[in-house]
């Protein structure tokens, strides 16, 4: 408590020197008139001025120094920081010293120290209705801590983490401000409140089965980290929460109210997720839809015989075919992208052989590689087996390919080996394309970027390639890099672990 | 079960009206007996007055979506073993979970399909009967 005057002085310390040098002034010139007028001299005849006089004026200077002190002191307290001072209770100390006594609480400081502000909330804040003397929790305070029992109470009540303690059976006490505002509540309905009731339903599969083990961990004092809850609050709504509870070893001493729960509210980021998965959804299903229905409709128009189409017709058809592919492909693209950066691609893990997924990539791509008559060298072991994301896989080695593809000129090599590297698999693509310019070498993983000599080989690419490539390798446990010279070719390498470290 | 000459009835259910009709022409191209409905609730009409042989089925619809209809179907004494095959672009795991656990036969993704393979699903499960 001292410490916290010494804090509250600090402040007006500047009004302070100058309080006193005035005080001074004033107590002199007082003193020389009051001593005049006692002593029935003129105060401004220098003859008047005898040893005795003298004596008396220098006791009455400090007499009227103290009392103007004392005033000056008491003025402060009562008008510049009286109010706040009575409510925080700092006036204490006009009143009676907390005692020593060694109550209750006392083994707890001795066996989880760690617990012991926890010990002191609890305390402090029951005995706002509990007299003076009864307060114990002087004792485990350490004087050396910033903190006083009332700190400790301002800082919890207004706290905007809700915060309440409460028993095994889960009623409710000391529930802080921002408590009753995470249920809309007021104090009256926190009266009678029991934790147990206000949870709607805990984020598990088996609600009653989680609300039955929850109320098991805190009978045995088991604290509970960040718990997903939905809580439902006064006015009928639900909001959801992380709810952690830290227990006090009960001991050999009854302490009903031995839970301290802290709630984070998570509700509005659990909105915007939804409503970000609502968009993906919604983007999904009406843009995928509309280009569904271009396709199925050329197909048809190009498959029925009884339209009798000429060969121009049918040409203009495929031009439609494969523009609405391209807008397709893109579509899902973007909602792959936007699933990585929303963390929602859990990858699934299962036995995959790489070397089938790449021989399957070979064949979708056959007519490219037809077309442009390039070369293609395969070494794929016989055992290429990984436990990893068989999508992934097939989009990382699927745009390796055909990049390679893409940016190799007629009659070039594309070059795929799987090989072996510790624990790892090695997938290492190879071409004799074009090349990435050096300058640019640093920025080709970016989303959207297309390397200047890229877009010069090809209208066509979204720049999302390589990104997507990269975050699937990470998000699998591997590694990739590249090898590039301008006009020459380039050889991504990536490393896949045998298993992937989270499956 | 039927006999192999007689027109098989096949029943799409779509709230995509154009989606629907290219469907049901091509099926009808190819000597099929095709039904379409635009919403859940119609499309569960149809199939308990008409039996049809193969139901292809939306999910996401206005009025019943479809995994409610493949329920309801699946309580019935004709739509029990009937072969739903649900037709979609949502394709969350946990639709198809979902799906899996009502008792759908085929789970298909539309924009990875070409037309003439969805007339193929369709005639491999004509096969089945």
């Amino acid at each position: 408590m001292n410490k916290v005057k010494g804090v509250e002085k600090k402040g007006y310390a500047k009004y302070g020197f100058v309080i006193f040098f005035v005080s001074i002034g004033i107590v002199w010139m007082l003193g020389d008139m009051l001593a005049g007028f006692l002593l029935g001299y003129d105060p401004f005849d220098p003859r008047a001025h005898t040893e005795v006089i003298a004596r008396a004026k220098t006791l009455l200077f400090i007499f009227s120094s103290a009392f103007i002190g004392v005033c000056t002191y008491l003025t402060y307290l009562l008008f510049l920081k009286g109010l706040s001072l009575e409510k925080q209770g700092l006036l204490d100390i006009f009143a009676t010293p907390p005692k020593n006594n060694p109550q209750p609480i006392e083994p707890f400081k001795k066996t989880i120290p760690d617990e012991v502000p926890t010990v002191s909330v609890e305390k402090s804040v029951s005995t706002s209705q509990v007299s003076q003397e009864e307060d114990t929790t002087e004792v485990l305070v350490d004087h050396e801590s910033v903190l006083s029992p009332q700190q400790l109470t301002i800082l919890y009540d207004n706290s905007p983490v809700p915060y309440f303690v409460m028993d095994d059976s889960g009623n409710v006490r000391s529930a802080n401000k921002a408590t009753m505002r995470f249920f809309s509540a007021t104090p009256e309905d926190f009266q009678v409140a029991n934790l147990y009731t206000l949870i709607s339903n805990m984020h598990r599969n088996d609600s009653a089965h989680a609300v039955a083990l929850l109320v098991s961990k805190v009978q045995r004092g088991v604290s509970i980290s960040e718990e997903e809850v939905t809580f439902k609050t006064y006015k009928d709504e639900e909001r959801i929460a992380l709810m952690s509870i830290y227990s006090i070893d009960r001991g050999n001493v009854e302490i009903p109210f031995r839970h301290l729960v802290a709630l984070h509210d998570v509700t509005k980021d659990r909105e915007a997720e939804e409503i970000k998965t609502d968009f993906l959804l919604l983007a999904s299903h009406q843009l995928r839809t509309p280009t569904t229905t271009i396709k199925w409709y050329v197909d048809y128009m190009l498959d029925t015989k009884s339209f009798q189409l000429n060969e121009d017709a049918k040409g203009c058809l495929q031009e439609i075919y494969t523009a609405n592919k391209r807008m397709m492909d893109l579509v899902s693209t973007l909602l792959t992208v936007s699933r990585i950066e929303m963390g929602t691609l859990a990858p699934e893990y299962a036995q995959v052989s790489l070397g089938a997924v790449a021989e399957d990539v070979f064949e979708e791509l056959a007519s490219d590689i037809g077309k442009k008559k390039i070369v293609v060298t395969k070494n794929i072991p016989k055992e290429s087996d990984a436990l990893t994301d068989k999508t992934m896989v097939r989009i990382i080695i699927h745009n390796l390919l055909t990049n390679a593809i893409k940016y190799t000129h007629e009659g070039g090599v594309v070059q795929l080996d799987i090989n072996d590297k510790g624990m790892s698999r090695l997938i290492v693509v190879k071409d004799s394309g074009c090349g990435i310019p050096v300058a640019e070498q640093s920025r080709i993983f970016s989303k959207m970027f297309r390397a200047s000599n890229a877009r010069k080989m090809s209208a066509q690419g979204t720049g999302l390639g390589l990104f997507m490539t990269k975050m699937f390798v990470e998000k699998l446990g591997g590694t990739l890099s590249f090898e590039s010279l301008e006009g020459k070719g380039t050889i991504f390498t990536i490393t896949l672990p045998r298993v992937a470290p989270d499956a | 079960m039927n006999d192999m000459n007689e027109q098989k009835k096949v029943l799409v259910v779509d709230d995509e009206e154009a989606l629907t009709t290219v469907l049901a022409r091509k099926f009808t191209e190819e000597g099929m007996m095709a039904y379409t409905a635009f919403n859940g609730k119609t499309g569960l009409e149809i199939a308990l007055e008409k039996h049809p042989d193969v139901i292809l089925l939306d999910i996401m619809m206005p009025e019943m979506d479809g995994l409610e209809v493949m329920k309801i179907l699946r309580e019935d004494d004709w739509g029990k073993n009937i072969p739903i095959i649900l037709l979609t672009n949502s394709s969350s795991y946990d639709t198809v979970e979902k799906a899996v656990g009502i008792g759908m036969s085929e789970f298909l993704v539309k924009d990875e399909l070409k037309l003439d393979e969805v007339v193929e699903r369709v005639k491999k499960h004509f096969r089945d009967i």
